[in-house]
């Protein structure tokens, strides 16, 4: 166990290096120069002086090496292009726990409804509660986010004036954008656990069970629920990068001063480091979170650890 | 001797031929696939529904006496009328042509975004279920690290770093780690069928592996590359249009679904029927595509046979 956690750790690190690297050069090799965004005519000298600033006029590779360093030994990703100042750091420390708590609640209402809507919609199948998940579950999947968005901002924020449409501070501004990530949620997670669960009907030893007898909670409770509800681990690393990637929009939209909003406008601004910190952020956090599931998947699977 | 007369050995009643012959016509996968599809009223509608969207995105255009860049300012923001079908948008365009102009963009981004990453994966999976050891470490490994980074992450780099969107660009930004998924399951599928005996013997037989990839492999592994393809078809055009809400998707004078909705979000409250149309359509291709997908696993699996 130990081991193959040690050999899943080195792993992550190799593939964050290889992340950063092709990031990096990536964002480098988009033609033009990051002032060219903000001013026209700029005296050389100021240019001069702004590249020296940034360290962008040392030679390519030394800047990746420091950019490494930076990132592994100071935990430093470089300071915002735009707004002079600004440490990406700072700015994603300041922002990520916004976005983290809007979209942590939602996440956590959104899978406990779900796999409660999809467990519901599985042993009632081809009733009516199985057709109104299903349809909940397809309004979800089949409707672009920021449709929705905007139908329930003129909704709730204009005809029926129960909530602020956009903006942020109270507790008020949080329902609907929280209510929004929840409702994504539980549409893929209904639909997830519903295919899940009949799976695992359809499974022998269900039928085992049956046939000595058990009575159909306890075969649901003890020998369908746990071996169902394993696969929706796995989904759970792309549920939480998609709490912030999903935030790009709904952020945007509620203006929301979330990480989410920060990356849309830093691509609207040509703001490279900004940019280029933040996927860094991104990655490392979807790769953290890959980790800690397969660690997690192995303990309440018994069977991945043989191998 | 004795002898045994011969009218002793004749056929006293069975000879009817006919016991060899089939009463009804052979039925191969394919065949009997596509029979219990038919069956299946809900997917058969929806293929039915796509038909004619692809047709009226392929036709409507051309029939319609209106352009889709034409512009006149006299008639603004005009709601549904006979003459203007879907109405006309804020610089007086037809917006019945640009609805299924920006159809004919979002399906071919969803199609051929689905096609080539579907092969790409196939193809990258293949050959790494087939040569196996060290080859398929390095494989997975590379796979592993594009599949790390956030999908939507990578489009959205992708766009800036390949600058002005059209069509070309957007596709390989949405097919560059697109294909990884598959690669992944086509792999795992194409393990499972590596173990077995008819593959054995193709090698055998001095069969190359490439043939054995392209002539074994890839059509045992094709039912759940088929459904593969039906659920990944619309969420590239999700994709698209979520891009287009960034202002990252097809540019100006040509448009899509996504990008026609999300222009018309900003004064939906006076002009509906902007964004109704087009959302309209994503919705419809969403569930048709989702319901056949379904539909096809169904007439595709074994399993459900019984």
């Amino acid at each position: 166990m130990g081991k193959y956690i040690l050999k899943r750790t080195l792993f992550a690190i190799v593939t964050l290096v290889a992340v950063i690297t092709v990031t990096f050069f990536m964002m480098r090799s988009i033609p033009g120069d990051p002032l060219a965004g903000m001013a026209r005519a700029l005296p050389e000298e100021t240019k001069q002086a702004f590249m020296a600033k940034y360290g962008l006029d040392k030679p390519l590779f030394e800047q990746y090496l420091i950019y490494l360093k930076g990132v592994f030994l100071e935990f430093d990703l470089g300071e915002s292009l735009r707004y002079a100042g600004r440490p990406v750091m700072k700015t994603i420390a300041e922002t990520s726990p916004i976005s983290g708590m809007v979209g942590g609640i939602g996440l956590i209402i959104g899978c406990f409804l779900g796999c409660c809507m999809g467990i519901l919609a599985a042993l009632q199948k081809n009733k009516w509660p199985d057709y109104v998940v299903m349809f909940i579950a397809i309004l979800g999947t089949t409707l672009p986010s920021f449709v929705i968005i905007t139908l329930c901002q003129w909704i709730f924020g204009v005809v029926l004036k129960v909530l602020p449409p956009s903006g942020w501070g109270t507790w008020q501004h949080m329902v609907l954008p929280i209510s929004i990530g929840a409702f994504g949620t539980i549409a893929t997670y209904a639909r997830y656990v519903k295919a899940s669960m009949l799976d695992t009907l359809d499974q022998d030893y269900v039928l085992t069970a049956r046939a000595k007898g058990l009575s159909e909670s306890k075969i649901i409770l003890k020998h369908v629920l746990r071996n169902a509800m394993t696969p929706a681990v796995t989904i759970f690393a792309s549920s939480v990068v998609g709490v912030f990637t999903g935030a790009f929009l709904s952020e945007r939209m509620f203006a929301i001063p979330g990480i989410g909003f920060y990356y849309v406008s830093s691509i609207n601004n040509n703001d490279y480091t900004m940019v280029l910190g933040t996927t860094v952020f991104y990655a490392i956090l979807f790769i953290v979170m890959q980790l800690l599931l397969d660690i997690i998947y192995t303990l309440i699977d018994p069977r991945v650890r043989v191998k | 001797m004795q002898t045994i007369s011969k009218d002793k050995f004749t056929i006293v009643g069975i000879e009817d031929n006919s016991a060899d012959l089939l009463a009804r016509p052979p039925i191969n996968f394919w065949k009997d696939a596509w029979r219990r599809f038919k069956m299946n009223k809900i997917a058969m509608v929806a293929l039915v529904i796509l038909v004619i969207l692809v047709a009226m995105c392929v036709f409507a255009p051309i029939l319609s006496s209106f352009d889709s860049e034409t512009i006149n300012p006299s008639n603004q923001y005009a709601p549904p009328s006979a003459e203007h079908w879907f109405g006309t948008d804020k610089l007086g365009r037809d917006e019945w042509v640009r609805v299924w102009e920006g159809g004919r963009v979002s399906l071919t981004i969803g199609l051929t975004a689905a096609l080539v990453s579907m092969t790409i994966g196939c193809i990258y999976g293949g050959i790494a279920a087939y040569c196996g050891g060290w080859v398929d470490m390095i494989m997975m490994r590379i796979v592993e690290v594009l599949i790390s980074v956030p999908y939507l992450i990578v489009v959205i780099l992708m766009s800036v770093v390949l600058g002005d969107s059209n069509l070309g660009t957007l596709l390989l930004a949405m097919t560059i780690t697109g294909w990884c998924g598959t690669a992944r399951f086509v792999r795992s599928e194409m393990l499972r069928i590596k173990s077995q005996e008819f593959t054995l013997a193709a090698q055998l037989l001095g069969v190359s592996p490439w043939k054995i990839v392209i002539r074994h492999f890839i059509p045992n592994t094709m039912s759940i590359i088929i459904v593969n393809i039906t659920f990944s078809i619309p969420s590239y055009i999700f994709s698209e249009a979520f891009l287009s809400y960034l202002g990252l998707g097809i540019q100006p004078p040509g448009t899509s679904w996504g990008a026609l909705a999300s222009s018309a979000q900003g004064t939906f409250k006076f002009y509906p029927h902007l964004l109704a149309f087009p959302v309209l359509m994503i919705a419809l291709t969403m569930l048709c595509f989702t319901l056949m997908g379904d539909g096809l696993r169904d007439a595709l699996d074994p399993k459900s046979r019984r």
